[in-house]
C-alpha cells in the first residue's frame, strides 16, 4: 500500500502542533512553566536514586534529566493511579536500569579507589546527612546486588515489584538481597 | 555438628516473612544459637542504617535548564501536523506523543521512518524563531554560538540507523538555531554566520543522504531541493550580514 507522501509545507505550518490535533484522545501538554515545578518538586529524589544506582556523578545527572525528559513525553498516559511521586520515581528506575544494563553490556566497568573517593565527596555533598561508611559500602556492591538493595531496603519496593522491574522472579531478588546484605554487613563491620 | 538455620531463612525471619510454623521453629534454635541470633541482629542493625538513609540528593548544578532545553528540542522536532492526521485519529494506536500517526500500520517499516525523518527535517526550513517558542517561557539553550553540529556519522549500518541519524540531524539543527537566536544580540555577527552557514551545511548533508537512503520516494528529493534552495538563498545574505557588521537575527531560511 502505498505510504502517504508528507508534503514539504510553507513556513506558516511551522507553528508548534496543537496535541489535540494529533490525536483526539491525547490531552493537551502540559507547558514547561508548570512542568518546572513538577520538576522542582521531586528531583532531589530522584537524583539521590540515580546517584546511588550508578555511583557516578556525571552519569546521574544526565540520567536525572533524562528522567524529567520522559516524564514529559509520558505525563498524559499518567492516570492518577498512584501518587505522581509514585509514579515519576518509577519512571526514574525503569530509566536507570536501563542504563545500567545498557553499560553493562557495553563494559563491565570495575570501580577504583578513585572512583569511590569521587562519589563518597559526592555523596556526602549531595546528601549532608548520609553515613559516608553506609553510602560507600552500597557504592562497592556489585551493579546486580547494588540495585535490589537500594531499591528493596532504602527505597522500600516489594519484592514482587523490584521482580518485575528487573525481569526476574522473586527468588532471585531474595536472593541477591541477601548475598548483598552479607557484602554490607562484612564492608560495614571490618 | 549442629546445623544451622539457611540464610536465607534468616533473613525471611529478619523480615517477618516466615510462616508461624517456620518462625517458631527458627526461634527454637535462636533460643540455644549464638551464631544464628548474632547474624540476626546484625541484620536489624543493617535494616535500620539502610532505612534511615536520606532518600533525597542536591546535583551539583541546576538540572532544569538542561531538561528545559531537550524538552524544547523535542518539541520542535516533532513531525508537523499533517492535514490528513486528523482523520488517522481511529488508526493511532501509539500514545507517545510525537509519533506520527500512520496512515496505514501496513506501511513497510523502512517507508515509516523515512517519512518520520523527512517530516523532521523540514521542521528547520523556518530556521529562526522556531526554537524561541517554548510553552510559557522561552527557553534559552546555553552553548557557544560557534558550537556546529557533529556531521552524520558515515556511514550507518542500516537505513533505519540513518534514517534516525537524520532525524537527530533534524531535532539538532532546530535546537542550533534556537542558540542562534537567543544569542544575535551579543555575540559576534560574523561568529553566527560561520556557525548558521555550518548548520546549513549540516542539514545539506541529511538532506541528501536522505535521498540515497533505499526506498526514498520523490518527497525525499523535494524535501532535498528545499533544502537546497534554502541554502543558496542563506549562503547571501549571511556573507552581506558579515560584510556590513550586522546581526542577522531576522535571517529566514
Amino acid at each position: 500500500m502505498e505510504p502517504e507522501r508528507p508534503r514539504v509545507p510553507a513556513l506558516t505550518v511551522l507553528t508548534p502542533p496543537e496535541p489535540v490535533a494529533r490525536s483526539a484522545s491525547t490531552p493537551p501538554a502540559p507547558d514547561t512553566g508548570s512542568f518546572e515545578e513538577v520538576y522542582r518538586a521531586h528531583y532531589r529524589r530522584v537524583y539521590a536514586l540515580t546517584l546511588r544506582m550508578t555511583c557516578d556523578p556525571g552519569r546521574a545527572e544526565e540520567l536525572t534529566q533524562d528522567v524529567f525528559v520522559r516524564v514529559w513525553q509520558t505525563l498524559s498516559s499518567f492516570r492518577g493511579e498512584s501518587q505522581l511521586s509514585t509514579w515519576i520515581h518509577t519512571v526514574a528506575v525503569r530509566t536507570t536500569l536501563q542504563h545500567i544494563r545498557a553499560e553493562t553490556r557495553r563494559e563491565a566497568r570495575v570501580m577504583t579507589t578513585d572512583d569511590l573517593s569521587r562519589y563518597a565527596a559526592e555523596a556526602k555533598r549531595a546528601m549532608p546527612d548520609a553515613s559516608i561508611d553506609l553510602e560507600r559500602a552500597i557504592a562497592r556492591l556489585p551493579p546486580g546486588a547494588r540495585s535490589v538493595l537500594l531499591l528493596v531496603d532504602v527505597e522500600g519496593y516489594p519484592y514482587e515489584e523490584v521482580a518485575g522491574l528487573l525481569g526476574v522472579t522473586i527468588g532471585t531478588v531474595k536472593s541477591q538481597l541477601h548475598r548483598a546484605r552479607r557484602l554490607m554487613m562484612e564492608a560495614l563491620e571490618r | 555438628m549442629r546445623a544451622h538455620i539457611p540464610e536465607a531463612a534468616l533473613n525471611d525471619y529478619a523480615d517477618g516473612l516466615l510462616p508461624p510454623d517456620q518462625t517458631a521453629g527458627v526461634e527454637l534454635h535462636l533460643a540455644a544459637c549464638d551464631e544464628c541470633g548474632a547474624y540476626v541482629r546484625r541484620l536489624r542493625a543493617l535494616s535500620v542504617r539502610l532505612s534511615a538513609a536520606p532518600r533525597e540528593g542536591e546535583p551539583g548544578r541546576d538540572l532544569w535548564a538542561g531538561v528545559a532545553a531537550r524538552i524544547a528540542a523535542a518539541e520542535t522536532a516533532e513531525p508537523v501536523t499533517w492535514e490528513t492526521a486528523g482523520s488517522v485519529a481511529d488508526d493511532d494506536r501509539e500514545s507517545v506523543p510525537g509519533v506520527i500517526p500512520l496512515r496505514s500500520r501496513r506501511a513497510p517499516a523502512a517507508t515509516v521512518w523515512l517519512q518520520r525523518a523527512a517530516a523532521a527535517a523540514v521542521l528547520f526550513v523556518g530556521g529562526v524563531g522556531v526554537g524561541q517558542r517554548v510553552g510559557a517561557a522561552p527557553v534559552r539553550v546555553v552553548t557557544t554560538p560557534t558550537q556546529t553540529l557533529s556531521p552524520l556519522q558515515a556511514p550507518a549500518a542500516t537505513p533505519t540507523a540513518a534514517a534516525t541519524d537524520i532525524q537527530r540531524t533534524g531535532s539538532e539543527y532546530v535546537r542550533a538555531m534556537a542558540t542562534f537566536a537567543s544569542l544575535s544580540d551579543e555575540a559576534s555577527p560574523r561568529e553566527v554566520a560561520q556557525a548558521r552557514e555550518a548548520a546549513m551545511s549540516a542539514l545539506y548533508s541529511a538532506a541528501k543522504a536522505l535521498t540515497e537512503l533505499p526506498g526514498a520516494d520523490s518527497s525525499a528529493v523535494e524535501l532535498f531541493r528545499t533544502v537546497a534552495e534554502a541554502r543558496a538563498r542563506a549562503a547571501g545574505p549571511s556573507r552581506e550580514a558579515a560584510a556590513l557588521g550586522d546581526s542577522t537575527p531576522g535571517v529566514r531560511f
